[in-house]
């Protein structure tokens, strides 16, 4: 029997997906919201209503990777 | 997400929904600085891929798409009405300026359209948001004055150069954001997160103020533009006073510090000359803050020297009622030696030749003319100025009538003082008053004399000719040594007088640093005590005092652990290392008897190469164990990531000079090189490893300089370059993959543990054998390692976010290059080298992993780089490019990135602390002492303690210091100590 979920379909580079990945496994099993794991190396299949979740932890993890100079000291 | 400027930013894209928020307000500073790192990020970003998205680039020009509106606006028209005309005027002039700057735009056609105009528009971004400002707010005739002369700023840059970029500048006109902040907000606001921003709208503009190349801000910072006519005048000045923040192509950031105006007050530079020539070069009418500010820095710096002549310590001043304050200190009236209330007064400069003592009392200063310093300072300064005025006149002579010119008349400049100078001219207008003081009290008066007491801060010099006590050196440079323009200038600092300031003296790697120090000796002609950081240098130092100089080999002597020598003659040089001479322990007799000869006898200069490595408290205790009357530091970076520089200033002294880098490169006097950042992603496996949570800090590392993608890029970097005839450095600070790559690839490699002889042998082979082109060195080559042949440099892992580390190891390839013949013509992956491009001598490839802390640390470290005025070229996908022949590489296959990835988590923490702590002790120690002699010595080299003037090296501490024992067939890692350290850091 066809079996239909909805949710959204997630594009991103190897490392990204592999973030996403780790989100996923860090929740508690009944938060996790990966529906397919297993596309290919840059796609993921997740639940629509975590997405905002999902932007938001990538934002969080890209700003932690960005250097802001905005601290810089004059001497 | 579509608000962020860096790479990672347009990864994520979901098929449902809307892709991500609206974008933020622009984090919009205006500083130079800023701007210039924009330029980058943008630059990164829009080379960088394919999947541009427009949201993330408006976010990076919004604060530009106004401006060819904004052209036209109203105010600005109204407001400029009288300068239109000169305005013109100036910009057929500047066309010949402009000229040379644009055929310098085609020099980076692989950025694309975007990033070429972008780096265009990158200086004119400097003053757009206040451009901006100007129009939204003035409105009518009472246009700002900053807001209204940056407009026209920006207008004529577009006018001249910014063809290109017009395109690029419609494409965002219709950006509403601005139009919403604009109006809603009332007051204008650029990004809500900005908090550099500042409103200078009300400083009123001078009418001639095209000719001018400065804008003095309120707030002490001062931007330069690099086009005018006078830049280099202003250039000279500027550096003298100010603290330069950012160097790119066209506009400077400069900041006035306290500590910068006491560095132009001691080379003789005083208040209203500093005042005056500001308010002369400044376009605005000078802002009451900043001659408060200057008074405020200046009235007590440089009012009192120190000076040591006729083997006596004078405190003298040109003002005696400073004096006369002096003396009511106790601490000092102790001190000082008055003279008896008779004739004796005298005796502190009766005997000196150019003296003219007159025997009058004030308070028992001896009272006597001298020349004053610094006439040849001043008149240079003056001439900056003058050259101005004139030009001023000839270009605008409608505009003439210069509102605050301080229009001193055209005195014809007098021919300039070359530093060798010797007669020093009499001031009979000048007095200077001096008391002597007891040397075996003067550091308590200096002491007394500091900011936190009587707030006479002390400024150091030393008579030399007059020294009769110390033996003088027969040294001399070579008839056949010229001096570079700039080293030139440097020295004038120092010997502005004809005495010898200490101080520091800030020149890039490459740039004849050496010389520099060499010529100063030669200048002074006492003995020369140089310190340098590691054994490598001495050899190198003392190959250069033999080169520039007719000193004979005894006369030279190298005191390292290798080499006690000591000359014979009354006065000779001695090189030797920081940690030779703070050593605590016990030496060698050998070693012992020279360690006596150096802190007994009175030495006329101290050398200190690369002072901004060694932390100030080594400083302090090298400069407590020598007497020295004279101090000159050299280093190329005077930034640190601690602030353990903050003290030099005190220390050493102030710093005298410090060169432009990209001048220095367009005078041909370093290379031009091309800095890189080659983007190598994570694999599945590795960013999965590199992800868990129970990844160690050093792990981390690990994986991501181990990245497979890091190694094949690194690999075909240098076999690319090694089929064009490059000489190639590859770096890592990390010592297991250092081992790891270069057993790879069969290259040889160095690193803390690799014994002298086998250094030598390895560079030497490098630098002459035709078959070694290639070296893998670690974080030990990083200084004073003297490579000329070498021109291209990969790095692929490097020492967290140190700004210094990346400039001296790009230093390391900055040496001028012989041009060789037939080369520059491949061309492999189109990415590499453009073609048809502006030759680059030299190539900087940083290796950075994706997604890793390693993004983060990279941007942070080419801050210092940038701010000289460098960009780096963004190159995402190295191997994917058309043409490239990816074959050869190694690790091809899933299976054996698979093998890497095992060995790599096999590596265990606790190996790697062991072997960290293992580079620290030197293995070099270890493994003589062992095979040679039983001794006692052993179990201090076994527990380390041997292993102390390895020190250098180290920066994880003592902490985890095993056995050293040697740990199995793979690498070394850096000590866990050290990473412990940077995670605490950096978060």
């Amino acid at each position: 029997m066809v079996k239909a979920t909805a949710g959204v379909l997630v594009t991103g580079d190897v490392a990204l997906i592999e973030f996403i990945r780790w989100l996923n496994e860090s929740q508690l099993p009944a938060e996790r919201f990966i529906i397919n794991g297993s596309l290919d190396d840059t796609h993921l299949f997740i639940k629509e209503s975590k997405v905002e979740f999902v932007q938001k932890k990538v934002d969080e993890w890209q700003q932690s990777l960005r250097f802001e100079p905005s601290a810089r000291e004059h001497q | 997400m579509a608000g962020q400027g860096t790479a990672g930013v347009t990864k994520l894209r979901l098929k449902l929904g809307t892709g991500g928020a609206a974008p933020q307000p622009a984090p919009a500073a205006a500083t130079a600085a800023a701007i210039n790192r924009r330029r980058q990020q943008a630059s990164q970003q829009q080379q960088g891929d394919e999947d541009y998205q427009p949201g993330a680039e408006e976010e990076e020009d919004e604060d530009v798409m106004v401006i060819s509106s904004d052209d036209d606006a109203e105010a600005y028209a109204t407001a400029l009405k009288a300068d239109e005309g000169s305005s013109d005027e100036y910009d057929s002039d500047d066309a010949a300026e402009a000229r040379p700057s644009k055929a310098k735009q085609p020099r980076k056609p692989s950025r694309g359209r975007g990033a070429a105009g972008n780096s265009a528009a990158g200086s004119t971004r400097a003053v757009k948001p206040a451009a901006k400002r100007g129009a939204g707010r003035g409105g009518g005739a009472k246009a700002g004055g900053r807001g209204r002369a940056a407009a026209t700023s920006g207008r004529r840059r577009q006018h001249s150069e910014l063809g290109e970029d017009v395109d690029l500048e419609d494409a965002f006109e219709s950006d509403d954001d601005w139009v919403e902040g604009e109006g809603g907000g009332g007051a204008y606001r650029l990004g809500a997160g900005d908090e550099q921003f500042r409103d200078f709208s009300g400083l009123e503009l001078k009418p001639d103020h095209f000719n001018r190349p400065l804008w003095v801000c309120p707030d002490c910072r001062v931007f330069l533009e690099t086009f005018s006519p006078v830049y280099k005048q202003a250039y000279d000045f500027l550096i003298a006073i100010a603290e330069p923040v950012s160097r790119p192509e066209f506009i400077h950031e400069y900041q006035l510090t306290p500590h910068s105006l006491y560095a132009a007050v001691s080379i003789g530079l005083e208040m209203s000359t500093i005042v005056g020539v500001l308010s002369r070069l400044s376009k605005n009418v000078l802002p009451p803050e900043i001659r408060a500010f200057v008074k405020g820095c200046t009235q007590n710096y440089g009012k009192v020297k120190l000076v040591l002549q006729q083997n006596k310590f004078c405190v003298e001043s040109a003002h005696p009622e400073i004096l006369r304050r002096l003396l009511r200190d106790p601490v000092i009236a102790d001190a000082a030696q008055l003279p008896a209330k008779a004739g004796a007064a005298t005796g502190g400069g009766g005997g000196v030749g150019e003296v003219a003592a007159a025997a009058e009392f004030q308070v028992g200063a001896a009272r006597r003319d001298r020349a004053v310093a610094d006439l040849a300072q001043m008149e240079e300064i003056d001439l900056a100025g003058e050259e101005d005025d004139v030009a001023t006149a000839a270009t605008a002579a409608a505009a003439a009538a210069a509102a605050a010119g301080g229009g001193a008349a055209a005195v014809p400049p007098p021919p300039r003082p070359s530093y060798m100078l010797d007669a020093v001219e009499e001031d009979p207008d000048r007095e200077l008053h001096s008391f002597e003081v007891d040397p075996a009290k003067v550091e308590r008066v200096k002491e007394r004399c500091l900011p936190d007491a009587l707030n006479y801060p002390m400024l150091e010099e030393y008579d030399f000719k007059n020294d009769s006590l110390n033996p003088n050196l027969g040294i001399d440079l070579k008839p056949n040594v010229q001096h570079r323009p700039y080293q030139d200038k440097s020295l004038s600092k120092m010997f502005g007088n004809g005495r010898a300031r200490s101080g520091i003296i800030v020149l890039p790697c490459g740039a004849g640093k050496s010389l520099v120090g060499v010529s100063a000796a030669a200048r002074i002609k006492k003995s020369c005590l140089v310190l340098c950081t590691n054994g490598v240098s001495v050899d190198q130092w003392q190959y250069q005092f033999e080169m520039w100089t007719n000193l004979q080999k005894n006369q030279v002597c190298r005191f390292t652990s290798q080499q006690r020598e000591w000359f014979d003659s009354p006065a000779g040089v001695c090189i030797t290392t920081y940690t030779m001479v703070a050593f605590t322990g016990r030496r060698s007799a050998d070693g012992e008897r020279i360690m006596q000869q150096i802190m007994s006898r009175e030495w006329g200069l101290i050398l200190l190469d690369e002072v901004h490595v060694v932390p100030a408290a080594m400083f302090r205790k090298v400069l407590g164990i020598v007497k020295a009357h004279c101090k000159l530091g050299l280093t190329a970076t005077l930034v640190r990531e601690d602030s353990l520089i903050g003290d030099l200033n005190f220390l050493i002294g102030p710093k005298l000079y410090e060169a432009n880098w990209l001048d220095l490169t367009r005078g041909g006097h370093i290379a031009n090189v091309q800095c890189a950042e080659v983007w190598c992603p994570l694999t599945r496996e590795f960013a999965r490893e590199y992800l868990r949570p129970g990844a160690t800090q050093t792990q981390r590392q690990l994986l991501y300089v181990m990245n497979p993608a890091k190694l094949r890029a690194c690999q075909f970097l240098v076999q690319y370059h090694e089929a064009r005839g490059d000489k190639v450095i590859v770096f890592s600070d990390n010592i297991y993959a250092l081992r790891d790559y270069a057993i790879r690839m069969r290259k040889p490699f160095i690193y803390g543990a690799t014994g002298h002889q086998e250094r030598t042998r390895i560079l030497h082979a490098f630098k002459h054998n035709p078959a070694v082109n290639t070296v893998f060195l670690s974080k030990v080559g990083d200084n004073s390692l003297d490579i000329p042949e070498a021109n291209v440099l990969v790095q692929i892992s490097s020492h967290a976010g140190s700004r210094r580390q990346e400039a001296q190891r790009l230093g390391r390839i900055l040496r001028k290059k012989k041009t060789r013949p037939g080369r520059g013509e491949g061309t492999a992956g189109g990415q590499v080298v453009p073609q048809g491009q502006e030759e680059f001598d030299a190539f900087f490839y940083s290796l950075v992993t994706l997604d890793s802390q390693e993004v983060y640390f990279t941007a942070k470290r080419q801050q210092f780089l940038i701010d000289q005025g460098y960009s780096y070229k963004v190159i995402p996908s190295l191997l994917e490019g058309p043409g490239v022949e990816v074959s050869g590489l190694l690790l091809p296959t899933k299976d054996e990135q698979l093998d890497a990835l095992a060995a790599i988590l096999a590596v265990s923490d606790a190996d790697l602390a062991e072997e960290g702590a293992e580079e620290v002790d030197g293995l070099e120690s270890l493994q003589k002492r062992v095979a040679t002699r039983r001794t006692a010595g052993d179990m201090a080299a076994l527990s380390g303690a041997a292993g102390l003037r390895y020190l250098e090296y180290s920066t994880g501490g003592p902490g985890g210091r095993g056995g050293g024992g040697r740990g199995g067939g793979r690498g070394r890692p850096a000590g866990g100590g050290k990473l412990a350290k940077m995670a605490k850091k950096y978060g």
